[in-house]
């Protein structure tokens, strides 16, 4: 499994608990129109979820500008590599 | 195979539901919130506010308005599944982010509409607003707060405030020259020692302590969403509110069941003998289980049942109460003492039985995880706390849960501890064949009528809600009802050589032409087995004669708790009518020559002529 696979995963794992629906699945296309439930107040829960699970700090004017899963998912990827 | 595959992706989400289903039941029964990972926790949580509905529950139904100037969305939730958890159904709305005074005060808000029942108000030092001018006027600005909703009978819970993190600004614009936190110390002692009567106060500043400023204010989280705290933080700030909630409307656990060995005291008293199991100052174990037996004492004192369930032979776990002279806990502490080599789950029935409590006022403790698991296994209903590793922690273990919360300690909390007491000889005496009516003469009973009045109409409706054992039907009154026909109603006091039990019998009667009915009969658990429903049913016939009735009728439901008062209603020979659940009973019958004497019925004898 390559790296952004592995933080897809991951993301999807945040996604089910915050959405409390184990059948959620991501995809790198998806966007939050997609998710019923995905407003603001959730995406707080997303960005702080993905900090403490990626030990990463997020900018969250950055992340509100992300079109899709995807931009996401590369975003993170480009952050753990900064730290390794 | 299009078609096929739908079919199978639908059946897999079905078992995620259910699977979630059974989940959800799993955490709710035996799961400590505060112990979940707090992603998990407001996972848990949201679940459970989506399944309420599905759900089959017995709980008190509240509406509670949740009003602050942070945002509580992200708490909410937290706060009703911990609620649930303490038996309260609690249907729940906040206010908007900055509108908690606009909420208060003004009678059409949206809160006012909702017509909660509580109103929890929850204020953080952000929200101080007369530093400028001191203490006194905090006080004044935040009791005025309170018009609307005690005009409206709302129930008030005013969370007090909290310290800013702050650690070296002394604000210069204080005239008083006292900074924020003083300030602030001031204004809560003071709304307290004003207001305790009145108002129920949460002391959230404990909380501060115990969890650290650093997930208390968490200044990234509120910038993001004005919350306060950090996302960590949020179970055991809804499971502090909570405990302390369900505190306040009786939803505190009652009694404490004690395992002996490695609980009270180290090591195995059969084995090692009284005289060496680990009890001492000398040591840290020691002194850890003397500390654990000092804070068992004061629960005590504060009105927690104690009970012993352990594996050992009467006789050596007795001894150590009797004997070792470090034992804080005395055998007159406990109220219902059983040590045999029956499994748990039997005897924590027995203890049920003995006291006459519901599981559900139960704390277990125990350092076996075995037993644990077994309890919790067979007596879901029975909170367990697992004492686990170090004794020096077991303090914490048990006090963390908050179970035995409550707002005041009143004089019925420590009488109920004394007439266990009277419980424990009459059953001393049944089991030696001692004369058991000999003895209860002994203890003097008396009965006194006592009159409704401001001082009694609270415990009289209270009683009618509450009892479950000896009640004939489902039928409640509320003050209202009682203040209109306090001429047909009796309140008894009971009185004996150990104690005064307040009172603990009512009874609703009215009179027809002909008939003296019993609308509803109640008796609290404590005073069972002292024949005082047989001086009552006496003074009835007496009261029916004097009226000119020929008849004494009731109605008697079968309810699933009140076998006692079916049981108690046959010794007196109440014969079911032709009508069902409507029962007779013979005006001119005696039942027994030695009752126990009823003080006060002039006035209620010469009532009816």
């Amino acid at each position: 499994m390559g790296n952004e696979e592995k933080i897809l995963k991951k993301l999807e794992k945040i996604f089910q608990i915050i959405f409390d629906d184990y059948s959620l699945r991501l995809s790198k296309n998806m966007t939050a129109e997609d998710i019923e439930e995905w407003d603001s107040l959730n995406q707080i829960k997303i960005i702080l979820a993905c900090e403490k699970e990626f030990s990463v700090k997020l900018n969250v004017r950055e992340i509100n500008n992300f079109a899709n899963i995807g931009e996401m998912v590369t975003h993170l990827s480009n952050l753990e590599a900064n730290i390794e | 195979m299009p078609h096929m595959e739908m079919k199978f992706k639908y059946q897999m989400q079905k078992e995620d539901k259910n699977k979630a289903k059974n989940e959800l039941a799993g955490y709710l029964k035996s799961s400590t919130y505060l112990d979940l990972k707090p992603e998990i926790a407001m996972q848990i949580a949201k679940r459970l506010v989506k399944n309420k509905q599905m759900l089959d529950n017995k709980l008190s139904n509240i509406k509670l308005s949740i009003l602050s100037n942070f945002n509580l969305d992200f708490i909410k939730e937290s706060i009703e599944f911990c609620l649930y958890q303490r038996g309260l159904n609690a249907t729940i709305i906040t206010c908007d982010y900055g509108t908690m005074i606009t909420e208060l005060i003004n009678p059409k808000s949206q809160n006012y509409n909702f017509q909660p029942e509580y109103i929890l108000i929850w204020p953080t030092y952000r929200d101080i607003t007369k530093f400028d001018e001191g203490p006194r006027k905090e006080v004044s600005f935040w009791s005025s707060l309170w018009k609307i909703s005690k005009k409206k009978n709302i129930k008030i819970f005013q969370v007090l405030f909290d310290k800013p993190p702050f650690l070296h600004i002394k604000d210069l614009n204080n005239k008083k020259n006292i900074d924020l936190c003083t300030h602030i110390s001031y204004t809560n002692a003071e709304l307290q020692k004003k207001y305790k009567n009145n108002i129920s106060f949460i002391s959230i500043e404990k909380l501060q302590i115990h969890i650290g400023s650093k997930e208390w204010h968490d200044q990234r989280v509120y910038n993001l969403c004005k919350q306060p705290f950090s996302l960590n933080a949020v179970p055991s700030i809804s499971h502090f509110l909570s405990s302390n909630i369900a505190g306040m409307l009786g939803k505190y656990k009652k009694v404490l069941i004690l395992d002996l060995d490695n609980t009270l005291w180290g090591g195995e008293i059969g084995d090692l003998g009284v005289d060496n199991i680990i009890l001492n100052r000398e040591t840290s174990e020691g002194e850890s289980y003397i500390n654990f037996q000092k804070y068992i004492k004061e629960l005590h004192s504060a009105g927690v049942i104690l009970a012993v369930c352990s594996k050992n032979n009467m006789r050596t776990a007795k001894e150590a109460f009797s004997k070792h002279p470090e034992m804080i806990l005395k055998l007159d502490d406990i109220a219902c003492f059983v040590a045999n080599f029956n499994d748990k789950a039997s005897n924590i029935t027995y203890i049920k039985k003995f006291l006459n409590i519901d599981f559900d006022s139960f704390v277990f403790v125990d350092d076996s995880r075995i037993e644990c698991e077994w309890v919790k296994n067979n007596i879901p209903d029975v909170s367990v706390v697992n004492l686990k590793g170090d004794p020096s922690y077991y303090i914490n273990e048990l006090d963390r849960h908050g179970f035995f919360t409550k707002e005041k300690i009143t004089k019925e909390d420590k009488n109920r501890i004394k007439s266990y007491k009277a419980i424990r000889e009459i059953e001393k005496i049944k089991k030696n064949n001692i004369n058991l009516e000999a003895f209860l003469k002994s203890l003097n009973p008396i009965l006194i009528l006592e009159s409704v009045s401001s001082f009694t109409i609270d415990r009289i409706e209270q009683l009618i809600l509450k009892t479950n054992q000896f009640k004939l039907n489902n039928s409640i009154y509320d003050k209202k009802y009682i203040k209109n026909n306090k001429n047909n109603i009796l309140a008894f006091r009971f009185k004996d050589k150990l104690n005064d039990y307040g009172i603990v019998v009512v009874l609703v009667y009215e009179t027809s032409k002909e008939v003296l009915y019993i609308k509803n009969w109640v008796m609290s658990c404590r005073v069972f087995q002292r024949n005082i429903e047989f001086a009552i049913i006496q003074l009835i016939k007496k009261i029916a004669k004097i009226r000119s009735c020929k008849k004494i009728k009731l109605e008697l439901v079968k309810l699933k708790k009140n076998k006692v008062a079916m049981e108690a209603l046959k010794k007196m020979n109440a014969k079911e009518s032709k009508v069902s659940s409507i029962y007779d009973i013979n005006i001119d019958s005696n039942l027994k020559s030695d009752l126990i004497k009823i003080k006060n019925i002039k006035k209620v004898l010469e009532n009816g002529k």
